[in-house]
């Protein structure tokens, strides 16, 4: 039971009962089946009462209040506790109840992370460095969650079957009585290939995000200056064979252009070095895969900028391959200051400098 | 009726300026009678360009109206001093550049304005040499 | 080194003049939408210059005594931004671009508004709205050129036809994506001396 279900694993130490992967599967089909049992209940209830009610043929009585509760009940719970699963995949312990705290003592006040008092173009990193690491400094945030495909493929799949399960039941219950309505029948065929389809894609990104596993990189220090090398240790999670894993330092540009009715977003990568790379191993929960690099900051590379339609942006990117799965790739952002030799002019020797006055103003109008 | 006459230069034989270094700028307003000017307005500036929107920053400004000159006459050589910020750094990527500039704007009567700009940078971030770009569209030829 | 000629500041609507076919002018266009009671919308596809053409109208409106107010919707925007109604009046011109991003329930709206101020309405828009039609913007690969040559001006050899051809070809006939098409295949020719 508590490799099924993650809700009766035991903790022992840093060792679970549980396995992640069957834990998450086991959670998704118990609180997907409270969902379908709940729709099909209220799919009854509409199909005997609300479409061509027949009385005579269905009477309820009080229990058809009793009925709509419980199925009103089960979508819920079964609906939310099938998102609270998705949303749950890939997070650590530590990540979530970060989640839980930050939503309970939002701070409304510094909701907009103030950007470093002398550079005012580079974007804000304290969100960068509120997560300290275990081995190292600080532990990235991922860039992009995800999660979030899932969520949104389990939310339509959610609801298509319930609209899918509305439509079906009165339409078996008059081929039950005889009443044979082909031509409903056969333009519910598409809404069951949609929902079928639906299903599918829910279970394999389900599988996916279960099976890979979250990627963690813990730098030792931050903002990155130029022309230092750092250290990374970086883990990845999952229960997989991996037939190569690399870590690479990119730089991107982002331009944003605004005009007639286009918005129009182009990124250009103009900078990658591969700083480690793995190849050729498996990983068993709940051991996860560790392992320690140099990242080499060249010293005459452009800052991190950030304007209201430009940006220039640095990020570690761990780029893996598993076997039998799909080629993913997840980015931690990073902060680049000014480095020693491009605040410099070739030829010229340094001076020496006083305290820099703060730039005036920064603003996203065109002159 | 005959144009203003607007110089600008910055003062010293170089345009590559060190973070913290001390920029000096000069201008001076020609071919226009005092009366007519009803603003200048001096900035020290950087502004994006490429394939984005347009973004600027000001690091200086200074806005003098002809209350502010001993005779109200704006048209005399002003001498302008700031210290360089330490970004952002002149750079000329792949689809956006940061330029800094001095610029000056004129304001008359009759909401006539002239516009003049003297470029120069900031550091020494090497350009983006542009690799070859294969574009999506041609990917799915 | 000299700015890329392509940038955007140097392509956005009212920065390249919109070139007119034959006898064709703004004047002739404004005539056409005055003897509409100064309703009227401009087609076309994306990037064909529709935007372009509305910022070459608006001279030629201001010219005739039109006060015009101006908003410009962008991907998604379903819902008008706010109007100040005592701003609309009989001498008012209200253009829109991007006209078909409204909804059915906003564009009801709008043209109730119009309608009972007195008001004009110049639209762009990817389909016919339902308005007199001012014009039809067409792309075409020698519009893109004749752009292009004002981009470059005198002198410039960086950018030849066939660049321009296959920049086109490769859009499918989108001008803008064309003019950001070059905007690369500028800075690969032009850094390359450079770095040699």
């Amino acid at each position: 039971m508590a490799r099924l279900f993650r809700f009766v694993e035991k903790k022992r130490g840093e060792r679970r009962t549980g396995s992640n992967l069957v834990g998450s599967f086991g959670e998704a089909a118990f609180c997907g089946s409270l969902f379908v049992l709940g729709t099909l209940l209220l799919g009854i209830i509409v199909g005997t009462q609300v479409v061509q009610p027949d009385p005579s043929q269905f009477k309820f009585g009080y229990g058809r209040w009793l009925i709509i509760l419980v199925g009103a009940s089960s979508v819920v719970l079964g609906g939310v506790g099938l998102i609270w699963t998705v949303l749950r995949l890939g997070t650590s312990i530590e990540r979530r109840s970060a989640m839980a705290r930050r939503a309970a003592e939002s701070d409304f006040a510094h909701a907009a992370a103030p950007r470093p008092k002398n550079y005012p173009t580079l974007p804000p990193f304290d969100g960068l460095t509120n997560s300290p690491g275990i081995e190292l400094a600080y532990r990235l945030p991922a860039s992009q969650t995800p999660g979030w495909r899932l969520l949104a493929t389990t939310i339509f799949a959610m609801l298509w079957l319930f609209l899918v399960f509305l439509l079906t039941v009165p339409v078996i219950r008059w081929h039950i009585a005889g009443r044979h309505e082909w031509l409903l029948s056969a333009l519910l065929l598409p809404f069951w290939a949609v929902c079928y389809w639906s299903v599918r894609s829910f279970l394999q990104l389900l599988m996916l995000n279960s099976g890979m596993g979250q990627s963690t990189i813990e730098i030792s220090d931050l903002p990155l200056i130029p022309g230092r090398e750092y250290q990374a240790v970086v883990a990845q999670h999952g229960h997989v064979t991996i037939k190569s894993l690399e870590v690479a330092l990119i730089c991107e540009e982002e331009a944003t252009f605004m005009q007639g009715t286009d918005i129009r977003t182009e990124v250009r990568e103009v900078y990658r070095n591969t700083c480690a790379a793995w190849s050729n191993f498996r990983i068993e929960p709940p051991i996860p895969f560790t392992a320690t690099c140099g990242i080499p900051v060249p010293a005459n590379i452009m800052h991190s900028f950030q304007s209201p339609h430009n940006v220039v942006r640095w990020r570690l990117v761990v780029r893996g391959e598993p076997q039998n799965w799909p080629i993913f790739e997840r980015g931690f952002p990073l902060v680049v200051y000014p480095g020693e030799a491009t605040m410099h002019v070739e030829g010229e020797s340094r001076a020496e400098r006083s305290a820099l006055p703060e730039p005036v103003v920064v603003s996203g109008a065109s002159a | 009726m005959t144009e203003p006459l607007l110089s600008l230069c910055i003062v010293g034989p170089k345009k590559c300026f060190a973070v913290g270094d001390e920029l000096i700028c000069e201008y001076q307003i020609d071919a226009v009678d005092p009366a007519e000017i009803q603003a200048v307005e001096a900035s020290i500036l950087w502004h994006t360009q490429g394939k984005g929107e347009d973004d600027l920053g000001v690091h200086f400004f200074e806005r003098r109206l002809p209350a502010d000159a001993d005779d109200g006459d704006l048209r005399p050589m002003r001498r302008l001093k700031t210290r360089l910020p330490n970004s952002p750094l002149s750079y000329r990527g792949a689809i956006l550049s940061i330029e800094w500039c001095i610029r000056l704007r004129l304001f008359l009567r009759r909401g006539r304005e002239y516009v003049v700009e003297e470029g120069f940078t900031l550091g020494s971030v090497p350009a983006v040499l542009p690799a070859v770009v294969v574009h999506a569209q041609d990917e799915e030829q | 080194m000299a700015s890329n000629p392509f940038s955007t500041r140097f392509i956005r609507p009212g920065a390249i003049p919109f070139l007119f076919a034959g006898d064709d002018s703004a004047a002739s266009r404004i005539e056409r939408l005055q003897e509409n009671g100064w309703w009227g919308q401009i087609i076309g596809h994306h990037g064909s210059g529709k935007s372009t053409l509305l910022a070459a109208l608006k001279p030629e409106l201001e010219a005739a005594g039109r006060q015009i107010v101006e908003i410009a919707l962008h991907q998604g925007q379903r819902r008008m931004p706010p109007l100040n109604r005592r701003s609309l009046m009989a001498t008012t011109q209200l253009v829109i671009d991007g006209y078909e991003q409204l909804s059915w329930w906003s564009r009801w709206q709008v043209k109730l508004l119009c309608r009972w101020c007195g008001a004009g309405l110049l639209v762009s828009s990817h389909a016919d709205v339902g308005l007199p039609t001012i014009c039809r913007t067409e792309a075409s690969e020698q519009i893109a050129r004749a752009i292009v040559a004002q981009l470059l001006g005198d002198g410039e050899a960086i950018i030849t036809s066939s660049d321009v051809a296959a920049a086109y070809e490769a859009t499918g006939g989108n001008v803008r994506e064309t003019l950001f098409r070059l905007y690369d295949v500028y800075q690969q020719k032009a850094m390359q001396p450079a770095a040699r």
